[in-house]
């Protein structure tokens, strides 16, 4: 049999619309080890640093959020032993793949982390909170933007996500609020 | 009379390995063909052959060494494809407000290589001593044929695997990629057999993913379909033309800008199906990383002639295929 298609992540890697520049130190980036390969990182995940300074799914109450921008198994995370993150804590605004699909996105619909106790297929995905919650119980990520949901690949004509099975994202302003409640 | 396999029975030379490799390939360019369909006035044919319709659709590149690919896991070659990227588009804005940031990726395609192989075709050389035609001749063509029918049925295998279910949106691009008339044929724009209309229609087809029309194939059964337009189809000085020569009289094969390609070999491509295939650089690639070559050996009284070739291809652009059933489901 001849060979079809080519390479396609099951998901869209990371891209953030506002705030990035690149390798400068005014964009608010932070490197570490992943804290367990068998967590599996990819580019657009919510991850947060444990208590040994690496990296874990999820972020528990009071713990800064980051985006992965990289993918556990990429080349240049295996080759350094670091994977970069962008903070939740500095003003970006991200387009990722990595969101709970049964929750309501609504522009500025504030966002949170997947609770750690949840199944382990969606720690690691955002999900949307309420805001009688959201300043007390948990913490805020960030809020919804342009519209929340997108499926890039919805319209007619060529597909705009080619690396990746699925086109759909979220798109999120990050703007970290801890809880206020222990 | 003599011997026209005097050659193979007596004064086996290594020579001819080369002469008949270069008879073949000069067959494939189809230099010589005529005088291999005239070997059939040595002996009586049973059915036609005819060559490849793969390299017709998608034409085949050498590849050097040099230019094939390395992976860690195996030694086995591989060649990788660079695929064109897409983005979203441009947006207007007010001004002192800058556009969005966006990371982009180049996608990429493995095409792998495997070898094409005919049957070893052995022969006791006292058996030949009666022959009258020139076994080499029928050899030489027979495994090009066989070599580029087996092309053929790789190519179509694939295409049924991207193009999917029937009127389901499984197409490996993710649509609908096969299309076929209803049973009641209601509702359906391609019902009606070969009409003008169902053809406009399965022309619209590639256009959907943005691809131009390359090549139609279909098998020459289906295509003498177009012997029943009438003259206020085709004006009565083609009408009449091909009421005398049927489908020949048509020219170069092209029907409303596409080149087509008819077949006779029904078994790979049915009757009224229809193949849709984009232009060759929207599709994909084929290489030959070994051309065909004629392997003749002879050791005591056995006479062994087998033919290979080293190719790869693939259909990168999975939407760059369609194929129509012109039969209701």
């Amino acid at each position: 049999m001849f060979n079809y298609g080519y390479y396609k992540r099951a998901t869209r890697r990371v891209n953030v619309l506002r705030g990035f520049n690149g390798c400068e130190p005014e964009t608010f980036t932070r490197n570490a080890a992943v804290n367990d390969v068998a967590d599996q990182i990819q580019s657009g995940d919510l991850i947060s640093l444990n208590g040994s300074g690496k990296w874990v799914k999820g972020a528990a109450k009071g713990s800064v959020p980051y985006i992965a921008l990289s993918d556990y198994n990429d080349t240049d995370v295996n080759s350094s032993g670091l994977l970069p993150a962008l903070s939740c804590a500095g003003k970006f605004e991200i387009e990722t793949q990595a969101f709970d699909p049964d929750g309501t996105y609504a522009e500025g619909t504030p966002l949170g982390a997947v609770a750690a106790d949840s199944d382990p297929t969606f720690v690691g995905q955002l999900t949307d909170v309420s805001l009688s919650t959201a300043t007390d119980d948990v913490d805020i990520v960030g809020f919804a933007s342009r519209g929340g949901l997108t499926n890039l690949n919805s319209g007619s004509g060529p597909k705009v996500e080619v690396n990746a099975e699925s086109g759909n994202i979220l798109t999120f302003s990050t703007n970290w609020q801890p809880a206020r409640t222990a | 009379m003599s011997n026209p396999n005097q050659d193979l029975i007596e004064s086996f030379d290594p020579v001819l390995n080369e002469q008949l490799t270069d008879r073949v390939i000069k067959a494939r360019e189809g230099e010589s063909m005529e005088k291999l369909a005239a070997a059939g006035e040595d002996y009586i044919r049973t059915h036609i052959r005819e060559s490849g319709f793969f390299r017709k659709i998608l034409p085949p590149k050498p590849i050097s060494n040099d230019e094939l690919d390395r992976v860690v896991e195996h030694d086995r070659p591989v060649r990788i494809e660079e695929l064109e990227t897409n983005h979203k588009g441009a947006v207007s804005l007010p001004f002192n407000v800058s556009s969005d940031t966006e990371f982009f990726y180049g996608p990429k395609g493995v095409i792998e290589f495997h070898t094409i192989k005919t049957p070893v075709f052995t022969k006791n050389v006292n058996e030949l001593r009666t022959y009258r035609h020139d076994i080499k001749k029928v050899v030489t063509e027979h495994i090009l044929n066989d070599i580029e029918t087996r092309e053929d049925a790789n190519l179509i295998d694939l295409c049924n695997l991207i193009v999917g279910t029937a009127n389901t949106a499984d197409g490996k691009s993710g649509q609908v990629q096969h299309f076929q008339a209803a049973a009641t044929g209601l509702g359906s724009e391609i019902d009606g057999g070969m009409s003008k209309e169902v053809y406009v229609e399965m022309k619209k087809k590639l256009e959907n993913f943005r691809l131009n029309n390359g090549v139609f194939l279909m098998n020459t059964k289906t295509a003498k379909e177009f012997e029943k337009y009438d003259s206020l189809a085709l004006g009565d000085a083609l009408t009449s033309k091909m009421y005398k020569e049927g489908l020949k009289g048509m020219g170069d094969a092209v029907v409303g800008g596409v080149p087509h390609v008819y077949t006779i070999k029904d078994d790979l491509v049915a009757d009224n199906v229809i193949y849709c295939f984009t232009e060759p650089n929207y599709l994909g690639r084929f290489y030959v990383l070994e051309d065909i070559r004629l392997f003749v050996e002879r050791k005591d009284d056995q006479l062994k002639m087998y033919a290979s070739e080293i190719i790869g291809a693939g259909i990168l652009n999975v939407a760059g295929v369609v194929k129509i059933n012109l039969s209701r489901a």
